[in-house]
């Protein structure tokens, strides 16, 4: 078929016009051209192999630019065009509007304070006043928001909203650097305001003690400039950025899962929302929950601290931000890379058929088979104290251990059968059918998905799930031995 | 009438929305001869910070430009209100070798003008000033 090439394309194909290619469909086409000329394939397609921003294919009027109509048959007499995308947007914008920044006025104090601030060309006086304008909503007073909240507020913002339902417990001191020994028990929220007022009194600091729900989001974001993700799981993150995307308010992601991190900016001028990347949760059983997921100290600190950076960025308007972009940081091996996020035709928020209308709560442990309640087909629990009776008299049976391997080193369960989830439905000969098999992972929500994996794959044995897993049990069963740690 | 004042004149006219254009001439001697303003088809609601051309109407104009011994050499577009320095956007959609002119309106005023070319992933800064 002939190939119109467009002339401010021709540089790349030996400035030839019209070139001849065999092939009926766009993808056969490009890759013939690309064989032809190996120096195009280098100019049309980016680093991760998808056509660059500024190709635009035509077969006849019709735009084919699309990869998911590359496949479609072209007919004999059309022509394909190779064309350029001109198109391009303003740099960036403050946040914050110059009659809000001019309502603004520093004292002496002030002015001394944000010194190091007002020394630096790009923010000065200008842009100390437009973060003192700011308002800040972050969703999450953990490990993400110990930094985030900090630095916002050392930096100056005016006003910050702090959400969060949960109380401090000593295990979140690992890495929860906003809260200290004295607050285990109390609200994250309370906690994060005390060391808010610390740093800088004068700052309007809201608190609310809440989960994040699509009944609640609109009113807890309304109203702000910009909200900083800093949630853990998936549930509050769709939530958090669906009622971004509606309400138009900019959001800044962040996630952490071991020694990797992951921030972005979503929602910013129409820009790509999560959704554009990550349409929906990933699917069953891929992603652990956040108790089994475990993160180095400072790696929330790394993550948060350019959160904060980023969020700074927009209220000031400088520099370049990672507006549909993703940066990931692998800080075991320290690798860092940006990923593009483009704003995406199918997105079912944003795209051309959007199909979520509203914020919604999204059912996510149903989603994920993980569900406490044991729905269509009722999972037998057994109780912390009875699996210890059942032990001490030494009934007959088999516990099945289907915690991973870092898990079981932190508590070990003695006297199982150790089958990893994902092995079960090979090794289920390993059990014994006649006798009860009881199933146990860290919070009992795993072994229920174990269960119900096994009755698929057609075990017929009887199963029990150990209610609330080892965390429940852990006073009860064989504390005397020392197996815990 | 000079090219550049036909520009001027598109990008105030067009102000408080972005504009944009074709810079037809010389390959060879980068040389701009005359513009031709396209229309931003962005939606109303994004032009103040954005602009897009429709590509086919690309395709006329180099088809037109080629009759008269002319090319396409590069494009140009503006920032309301903000720096003629190229966005993150702006610098993915620039082809290699291409000029892409941005000019600068301020309160409805040309305030600067500045040309930019990308080689190797890298933009060169050619020229600015009105």
């Amino acid at each position: 078929m002939k190939i119109y090439i467009s002339a401010t394309l021709r540089g790349f194909f030996g400035r030839h016009e019209i070139i001849e290619i065999e092939g009926d469909s766009i993808r056969a086409l490009l890759g013939g051209l690309t064989d032809e000329y190996p120096d195009a394939k280098e100019a049309l397609y980016n680093e991760e192999g998808r056509l660059r921003e500024f190709v635009q294919i035509y077969a006849g009027d019709e735009n084919v630019t699309s990869e998911d109509k590359w496949d479609n048959v072209l007919d004999n007499n059309v022509e394909i065009l190779l064309l350029p995308a001109i198109a391009g947007g303003a740099p960036v914008e403050s946040l914050i509007s110059d009659e809000r920044r001019k309502a603004v006025s520093f004292d002496d104090a002030e002015i001394d304070r944000f010194n190091k601030h007002l020394m630096l060309r790009e923010i000065g006086v200008k842009g100390q006043k437009r973060i003192k304008a700011a308002k800040v909503v972050i969703i999450g007073a953990g490990a993400l928001g110990s930094p985030v909240i900090q630095y916002l507020a050392a930096a100056g913002v005016g006003e910050i909203k702090v959400v969060d339902f949960d109380e401090v417990s000593l295990s979140n001191l690992q890495s929860q650097v906003i809260h200290g020994k004295r607050d285990v028990n109390r609200p994250k929220v309370a906690s994060a305001k005390d060391t808010i007022k610390g740093i800088n009194p004068k700052i309007t600091i809201v608190t609310e003690n809440v989960k994040v729900e699509a009944d609640n989001i609109n009113e807890i974001i309304d109203g702000y400039d910009v909200v900083v993700d800093c949630t853990d799981n998936y549930k509050a993150r769709y939530v958090i950025n669906d009622a971004c995307a509606f309400s138009g308010i900019p959001l800044v992601f962040g996630a952490i899962y071991q020694y990797e991190g992951q921030v972005g900016i979503f929602n910013l001028n129409q820009g790509p929302c999560f959704r554009c990347q990550f349409p929906a949760p990933p699917p069953t059983g891929l992603v652990p929950t956040c108790a089994e997921g475990g993160a180095i100290s400072p790696l929330p600190g790394i993550i948060g601290s350019i959160q904060a950076n980023e969020a700074l960025k927009l209220i000031i308007g400088i520099g370049e931000h990672l507006d549909g972009k993703l940066l990931t940081v692998d800080s075991l091996y320290l690798h860092s890379r940006i990923l593009r996020v483009d704003k995406s035709d199918k997105c079912p928020i944003c795209g051309k058929n959007p199909s979520i209308f509203e914020v919604q709560d999204y059912d996510y442990d149903d989603f994920c088979g993980l569900k406490d309640e044991e729905e269509e087909l009722p999972i037998e629990g057994i109780e912390p104290d009875e699996l210890a009776e059942r032990i001490e008299r030494g009934d007959k049976m088999t516990i099945v251990d289907i915690r991973e391997p870092h898990e079981r080193a932190i508590h070990r369960f003695p006297d199982v059968v150790v089958i990893p989830i994902g092995q079960l439905a090979r090794r289920q000969k390993e059990l014994d059918p006649d006798i009860d098999t009881i199933f146990i992972c860290k919070e009992g929500k795993r072994s229920i998905l174990a269960i119900r994996t096994l009755r698929e794959a057609g075990y017929k044995g009887p199963m029990y799930n150990l209610k609330g897993g080892i965390d429940a049990a852990k006073d009860i069963i064989f504390s005397h031995e020392g197996a815990w740690l | 009438m000079m090219w550049q004042t036909l520009m001027y004149e598109h990008a105030e006219l067009e102000y408080p929305n972005e504009c944009c254009g074709v810079l037809l001439g010389n390959k060879d001697t980068s040389e701009i001869c005359e513009i031709v303003p396209a229309d931003n088809t962005d939606g109303y609601d994004i032009r103040n910070i954005h602009f897009a051309m429709d590509p086919l109407k690309i395709y006329k104009v180099e088809r037109m430009a080629l009759e008269r011994g002319l090319e396409i050499i590069g494009f140009y577009h503006s920032h309301v209100d903000h720096p003629a320095i190229p966005s993150g956007e702006d610098e993915r959609y620039m082809i290699p070798g291409l000029l892409y002119m941005i000019v600068s309106v301020e309160q409805g005023h040309c305030a600067d003008v500045r040309v930019y070319s990308k080689e190797c992933d890298q933009d060169i800064y050619i020229y600015s000033g009105l």
